[in-house]
């Protein structure tokens, strides 16, 4: 009885002991992985093939200067950093505006208008590539950071107004209907009402989408075609030619790749924890 | 407050963006997919030609289907069941919530080429993980080639695609639970519901809209699924592990079929959007108000 | 704070207001997306590359492809080829070389470029089948008479250089290389277990039991990369049946069902059953058998002679270990020892619709020309597309060793998937994998001669 009514700090129920054991357990089954890949990074290529769990014969760092210079992964980094985040902003703004139209100012087509924007999301990529780069190469926004940011954005909506449709929908009336007797317009419904509410909802989708864009290969590679535009996984390739590919140095790459979205993320979810606790209190 | 304008103001920026750049090049895919067409060349009308010979010629195109179907369904159930226990388990009184989020998370940011290779050597018979576990703990018997052979090489695909985007799931999940406000959860500890109970009737109810959207995701996102696939096994030996869209990928890309590429994509779309009105249709009752 | 602005007062003014706020909204769209637009533009130059654009400067834009990645030596040949052209003072346009490693990712991107119409002016090609697709779809240009009027450079290349870049009697693209497979043979296990390089394939089935009786893994060989599997059963097709089967193919007619390829395939199981292969072969792919035979843990590789500058990298274990013998011969079997199985490997085509023919002419010249195709053949160990003088002390060993046994070579035929195109090409890798994989090799060919006739082109 007192450990549910009386949470005496240093006590841990039974139950957070379980759950932190399956946590724990699982943990390792995601973390081993990573360290695999680390210890990988520091090999060189035919040493990983003949040993690929045990840590280097020889740790060779160079395998991350490498990446970093000659592997031009700085330029890369930041051109992903750009396009993805410029793609978000406009992924976030427009997803939110529609996913505010469809679930609070409902109208006979709204359930319809979903689907429509879900097809987009059905089909894989591969199948609109090339009428898309027919299309572009028209007008003349081929290997353009714009013409791939506009394919991002547009290409991330479906997801991203499906998730916020979800969120949004459990809005309560009251909330909104408040607001409405008190004046507000619906812009002012939507700025200063439904947006703030839906903080952790945004940062999920941020969150979501990012994961979308940043890794995204084949767009990237055929849309692009000068060096100093490219984005990281199409910098990745660099490191596979016709018949093989040198893992070590790109395991080095990937690394670098995703340590900055890694501490992206643990800054993000501070975010997210903090918009929760704020809405919580308001709601 | 619902006029026109203001509708119009708030859905015509995505409307536009996303019928210029993604709608009208899948139209023009479904246009291609009546044609016989090998990009170099001009396209050449050849009507249903493409879906008769899918479905009666193309073994490749059953087996695809197959081993998509089971993926998807085997991802719903684990990704949702494993995605919402764990986001349970994370906004519980814990401490480490950011932590574990992250951990369980971060696979889907790296690349598949890392991931399909990393999962490659784990399930490599000779030097893998998997199999010397199982002869560490004596169960040799057990072991086997976990990608190649019929029995488990679909298997082995679902697992570490579910490895991948359980994360996906859970962050939803999270999102979700964290929404609700804290006061009914207290109210209803108060009425003396508790774990099991609590979460049966008070946590899932309540974020029944992000079951739904889970529903979607995973289903859709299985169904299209691609990467890993051609990271493992490129779909082989001799296509046995193809799944559809990387049928597709193989049609167009490497053999030049962009228009019979296109029928697929057709037939991908028209399932996804089955699937999508039946989960719909599942989940037909109201949304919960509180 | 804009919000404010969006105040319900009045019917015009709210109307206004409104307004206002959508053109903000489109407006900040608008603005983000051109600041990354513009940031692309002062960095990159020109924002498109259609051949025969306005480039900086007032030379228009050459625009051209090839597919090796930045550790290779051909990608330095070329960027060298490339800035030495753009330095010359009476250098009509401004070369652009792209390079785009991989051929999944070259080619995706080579034919949407294409049918974008905004193609290279000159890019490599593979031969044979995969080249006719583009010479079909009028994409490349017709050389054949470029070639006649000047004799002296078609006449430089080695005999029957055009071989499988010529349909219907026209030439589409000139070689710059070739590559062969030769078997591949680490001296240092051969010599531990008293082994030499077999002549026949009893020698190649003596040399595996005695391998397998140590624990050796006697091939570097994975079915994953179909095509890795493939080549080997090519070369012990050609072994049984000799030329003609795999020529009558490739010319709309013959059979899949000939005695030959069911024979090959038997040997391919009887291999596998003998342990000949590693142990999970299937889930091997060709970086794995690369690196497995850099690393020394096998005793033979049947691969091509680009695989020689690999050898020779500092992390291969073997650099002065290895071997070059021609594969055996089969009992009773109609193919030479001397048949060779191997491509034209950096064929170079023009696009048919290019606005720049004399300059990409030209470049196809300067690869050909005998100061770089020493380079090429010394520098990256390739086999010269050209004749000419290759001075021993420069050239690596093995690519030595493999001109010498190659310099008895009566024919020399082509890999299945290049010259019959992608489309039956891939379904004879995947024939393959299938039967390594357990498939009756006589039911898994005659799905593959039913599928080849209802595909012909």
């Amino acid at each position: 009885m007192s450990s549910i009514t009386m949470t005496n700090k240093s006590r841990l129920t039974v139950g957070q002991l379980v759950i932190y054991a399956l946590l724990i357990i699982g943990s390792l089954f995601y973390l081993y992985p990573l360290f695999w890949l680390l210890i990988n990074s520091l090999k060189q290529t035919p040493e990983i093939f003949s040993n690929p769990w045990a840590l280097p014969e020889r740790w060779i760092w160079e395998n991350y200067p490498d990446a970093w210079t000659t592997g031009n992964v700085s330029r890369y980094v930041v051109n992903s950093i750009i396009l993805t985040g410029t793609s978000l902003v406009v992924v976030l703004l427009l997803s939110s505006m529609a996913a505010f139209a469809l679930t609070q100012l409902k109208w006979k087509l709204s359930k319809l208008t979903l689907l429509y924007f879900l097809i987009g999301f059905m089909v894989p990529v591969h199948a609109t590539l090339i009428p898309l780069f027919v299309y572009f190469t028209r007008f003349n926004l081929v290997d353009s950071q714009l013409g791939l940011g506009l394919i991002y954005s547009s290409f991330g909506l479906p997801l991203a107004v499906l998730v916020l449709c979800g969120f949004l929908s459990a809005i309560p009336r009251e909330l909104l209907e408040a607001a409405v007797i008190d004046g507000s317009s619906v812009y002012g419904l939507y700025w200063r009402i439904v947006l703030p509410v839906s903080k952790p909802a945004l940062m999920t989708v941020t969150i979501l989408s990012f994961v979308s864009v940043w890794n995204e290969l084949l767009l990237a590679l055929i849309f692009l075609t000068d060096q100093s535009k490219f984005t990281l996984p199409v910098g990745l390739t660099r490191f596979s030619d016709l018949y093989v590919t040198d893992y070590a140095p790109m395991f080095a790459a990937i690394v670098i790749a995703t340590i900055p979205t890694l501490i992206l993320f643990a800054i993000f979810n501070k975010r997210v924890l903090a918009g929760m606790a704020e809405g919580a209190i308001k709601g | 407050m619902r006029s026109r304008t203001s509708i119009l103001f708030f859905m015509t920026p995505a409307f536009l963006l996303y019928t210029a750049i993604v709608f009208i090049p899948i139209l023009a895919s479904v246009y291609y997919s009546f044609f016989k067409w090998d990009v170099l060349s001009p396209p050449k009308f050849i009507g249903l030609d493409n879906f008769i010979r899918m479905f009666t010629k193309d073994d490749i195109f059953v087996t695809s289907v197959k081993n998509m179907l089971f993926l998807t369904v085997t991802s719903i159930v684990l990704q949702q069941f494993f995605g919402f226990l764990l986001a349970v388990f994370i906004t519980s009184k814990i401490k480490g919530k950011e932590f574990f989020k992250n951990v369980f998370f971060y696979p889907a940011v790296i690349a598949s080429v890392a991931v399909g290779l990393m999962w490659t050597f784990i399930y490599d018979p000779k030097f893998g993980l998997l199999n010397g576990f199982l002869r560490l703990i004596g169960l040799e018997s057990l072991q086997r080639q976990w990608l190649f052979e019929q029995s488990t090489a679909m298997w082995a695909i679902t697992l570490v695609v579910c490895w991948q985007y359980i994360g996906y799931t859970m962050i939803l999940y999270v999102a979700a639970i964290q929404n609700i406000p804290r006061d009914i959860f207290e109210s209803a500890r108060i009425d003396g519901a508790v774990g099991w109970r609590l979460i049966r009737y008070m946590t899932i109810p309540l974020v029944k809209p992000i079951i739904k959207v889970n529903m979607i995701l995973i289903t859709v996102g299985s169904l299209k699924f691609f990467d890993l696939v051609y990271a493992m096994t490129r779909g082989g030996p001799a296509h046995s592990t193809s799944v559809l869209a990387m049928h597709m990928y193989n049609r167009s890309f490497r053999q030049y079929e962009y228009g019979y590429g296109d029928a697929l994509a057709v037939v991908l779309l028209i399932m996804c959007l089955v699937a999508t009105l039946v989960i719909n249709l599942l989940f037909r009752k109201a949304d919960t108000e509180y | 704070m804009k919000a404010q602005v969006i105040f319900p007062i009045g019917g015009i003014r709210l109307k206004m207001s409104k307004w206002s706020a959508a053109a903000l909204v489109a407006a900040l769209v608008v603005a983000l997306l051109s600041a990354c637009g513009s940031n692309s533009n002062k960095e990159g130059g020109a924002s498109s590359s259609p051949a025969g654009s306005q480039g900086s400067g007032d030379k228009p834009k050459m625009l051209l492809y090839e597919w090796n990645n930045s550790d290779s030596v051909i990608y330095k040949i070329a960027d060298d080829i490339v800035n030495e052209y753009n330095a010359r003072p009476d250098a009509k346009v401004v070369m652009e070389l792209q390079h785009i490693p991989g051929s999944d990712t070259y080619y995706p991107k080579l034919n949407a470029a294409l049918a974008a119409n905004s193609g290279p002016d000159a890019f490599t090609l593979h031969a044979a089948g995969k080249m006719k697709t583009y010479a079909d779809g009028n994409r490349i240009m017709d050389l054949t008479e470029i070639l006649d009027s000047d004799p002296e450079w078609k006449n430089s290349f080695t005999s029957g250089a055009f071989n499988l870049m010529t349909f219907d009697g026209k030439t589409y693209a000139v070689p710059t290389a070739f590559a062969a497979v030769p078997l591949y043979y680490n001296k240092e296990i051969f010599e531990k277990y008293g082994l030499t390089p077999p002549k026949t394939y009893d020698d190649l089935k003596h040399i595996i039991t005695v391998l397998r009786q140590n624990n050796v893994t006697p091939f570097a060989f994975g079915a994953k990369d179909s095509w890795t599997a493939a080549l080997f059963s090519e070369v012990i097709a050609n072994r049984i049946g000799g030329d003609k089967p795999f020529d009558d193919i490739m010319n709309g007619g013959g059979t899949w069902l000939d005695p030959s390829f069911i024979e090959m395939g038997k040997i391919m199981v009887e291999l596998r059953d003998m342990g000949a292969f590693p142990e999970g072969f299937l889930g091997l792919d060709n970086n794995a058998i690369n690196n497995m035979f850099k690393n020394g843990e096998a005793a033979m590789f049947v691969m091509g002679s680009w695989s020689i500058g690999g050898l020779y990298q500092d992390d291969s274990k073997v650099i002065g270990k290895i071997g070059i013998t021609k594969f055996p011969t089969f009992p009773g079997g109609k193919g030479d020892i001397d048949t060779w199985l191997g491509q034209p490997s950096y064929n170079l085509s023009i696009n048919a619709s290019t606005k720049h023919k004399d300059v990409a002419i030209e470049y196809l010249k300067i690869w050909t020309s005998e100061k770089i195709q020493r380079r090429i053949a010394e520098e990256a160990g390739d086999i010269p597309a050209v004749n000419i003088q290759l001075d021993p002390e420069k050239v690596p060993p093995l690519s030595l060793e493999l001109q010498k046994e190659m310099s008895t070579m009566k024919s020399m035929f082509i890999f299945y998937d290049v010259g019959l195109g992608a489309k039956i090409g891939d379904e004879y890798n995947a024939t393959i994998q299938s039967i390594l994989a357990g498939k009756d090799v006589e039911e898994a060919f005659k799905a593959l001669d039913q599928y080849t006739k209802e595909n012909r082109e």
